[in-house]
């Protein structure tokens, strides 16, 4: 007569012994349990060695405690702020790129953005790479929802902070450098464009509501000065803002926070 | 000089007259490996034992066993005299017996700087060939060790067991990093329904 357990389905608490006996005593346990052992400070431990921004994003999706932790925890924001002006004011790396190395590309659909997509590179042997990125939608991400800047309140010697007491803004002017290319990436047209932004840049100031307002200024412009070139397939504009620690009129110093590519997908 | 003075601590032991070098021979020694003696007694040597959770006496060389500063400073407040064994109430004997195999490989290291908390450290995910396979175990092992090197403190450990988890998240998609540790999805549905957004990446 067969056993009776051999006929049905097993019970849930009879799992670990089927796979105990199935396995022999390296048997798989569910690594969610495994992860549950670590204590919040070893996640963040853990963590830690991730200061790219692509394994951040991708690792915060990817479990809950681990997105409550990247998205939280202080020193892995730091790393996200690594972009320093001086004066104890670090910018968002998200923004931090080159003409040449563009991280960020948005989509502009008349004067709004409806793509932001993040170039993730790839791994080759075990480093980053650019070779292989990839270029990600990170629309809905929390990322575009970090403050645009913050500051380091690291106190000096006596006691006082860079900032401590200051007003701090962004000076309200953008200058754009825009080239435009064709299809077969060859350049038709460069210059460069002056603006405002609509509302000053504070410290609760997102990543997203600078760019959208960047854009939402010059776009329009841009389309406005090029409407004969149809073929053109996108404007890479290189954002520089005027910056100005003391809300000053006056642009104390300016530095480059991006390059983005604008790609007009319904031109009019 | 550092190489005399080492010749004749071997000759010496070898023929029997003197068992370990004195102390000052030891100071015009050279080598790293016997910088650290501080006594003649070479204490290095000496056994002591540690309790595992699960009741099993494990004999560990004593600066093999210090490595773990919680054990070093249990020494040091007794005194140096212990003969019962250490309890490690939270490892267990395979835990132990790995992490004791790691230290034995790692006893000349000089100690991690104290300042740990330096962002550097973090940049770099590189592990040393050795530790690299040391640390190829099924991952309940891999987070077992992690959880051992915190209790006992011992940083570099815990830097390698950190490290090597890191690695498997480096580069891959969330999906990925799911599948690699088997983690069920614990997002709401609202969040889910925006991850899944999130995850409807546009390649180029």
């Amino acid at each position: 007569m067969p056993d009776a357990t051999l006929l049905r389905e097993p019970f849930d608490e009879e799992i670990p012994k089927l796979q105990q006996e199935a396995f022999g005593p390296s048997a798989p346990v569910p690594a969610t349990t495994i992860l549950e052992k670590l204590p919040l400070e070893l996640m963040t431990e853990i963590l830690m060695y991730l200061p790219y921004m692509e394994d951040q994003i991708n690792a915060s999706l990817a479990y809950k405690p681990w997105y409550d932790i990247i998205v939280h925890s202080r020193a892995l924001k730091r790393h996200r702020y690594a972009f320093s002006v001086g004066d104890g004011v670090n910018f968002h790396r998200f923004l931090n790129g080159s003409w040449l190395h563009t991280p960020l590309v948005c989509t502009v659909e008349g004067s709004r953005i409806t793509k932001y997509k993040y170039k993730f590179r790839g791994l080759e042997d075990g480093e980053y790479s650019r070779f292989n990125a990839t270029r990600k939608d990170v629309m809905d991400t929390w990322i575009l929802d970090e403050p645009f800047f913050r500051l380091d309140l690291t106190p000096d010697a006596d006691g006082n902070t860079a900032t401590e007491g200051l007003p701090f803004g962004i000076a309200g002017t953008y200058h754009v450098q825009y080239t435009l290319m064709r299809h077969d990436g060859y350049k038709t047209a460069t210059g460069v464009l002056w603006g405002q932004l609509p509302e000053p840049v504070t410290e609760a100031t997102t990543v997203r509501q600078v760019v959208d307002g960047v854009v939402e200024g010059c776009a329009p412009k841009l389309w406005g000065l090029f409407p004969q070139y149809s073929g053109v397939r996108n404007v890479a504009i290189h954002i520089r803002l005027g910056y100005d620690r003391h809300n000053v009129d006056k642009v104390r110093k300016s530095f480059d926070v991006t390059a983005m590519a604008i790609e007009p997908s319904c031109w009019h | 000089m550092g190489l005399s003075a080492s010749r004749q601590i071997e000759t010496t032991a070898i023929s029997g007259h003197l068992a370990f070098p004195t102390t000052a021979q030891l100071h015009h020694i050279n080598l790293p490996v016997f910088r650290q003696l501080s006594t003649p007694t070479a204490v290095n040597m000496t056994n002591m034992k540690l309790l595992s959770s699960d009741n099993v006496e494990i004999s560990v060389e004593k600066d093999v066993a210090e490595r773990s500063v919680l054990i070093k400073n249990m020494l040091e407040d007794v005194g140096e005299t212990m003969d019962a064994p250490i309890p490690i109430p939270n490892v267990n004997e395979a835990v132990l017996r790995k992490v004791i195999e790691w230290c034995e490989h790692h006893r000349n290291d000089p100690p991690p700087p104290a300042d740990d908390d330096s962002d550097s450290r973090k940049k770099s995910t590189d592990i040393e060939e050795w530790d690299q396979k040391f640390m190829q175990v099924d991952q309940e092992m891999l987070f077992e060790i992690i959880l051992a090197a915190n209790y006992l403190d011992i940083k570099p450990l815990l830097d390698v067991g950190c490290k090597t988890v890191a690695n498997m998240i480096k580069g891959k998609s969330p999906e990925e990093i799911r599948k690699t540790f088997n983690i069920q999805n614990d997002f709401t549905p609202e969040e889910e329904d925006q991850i899944r957004r999130e995850n409807e990446w546009a390649e180029e």
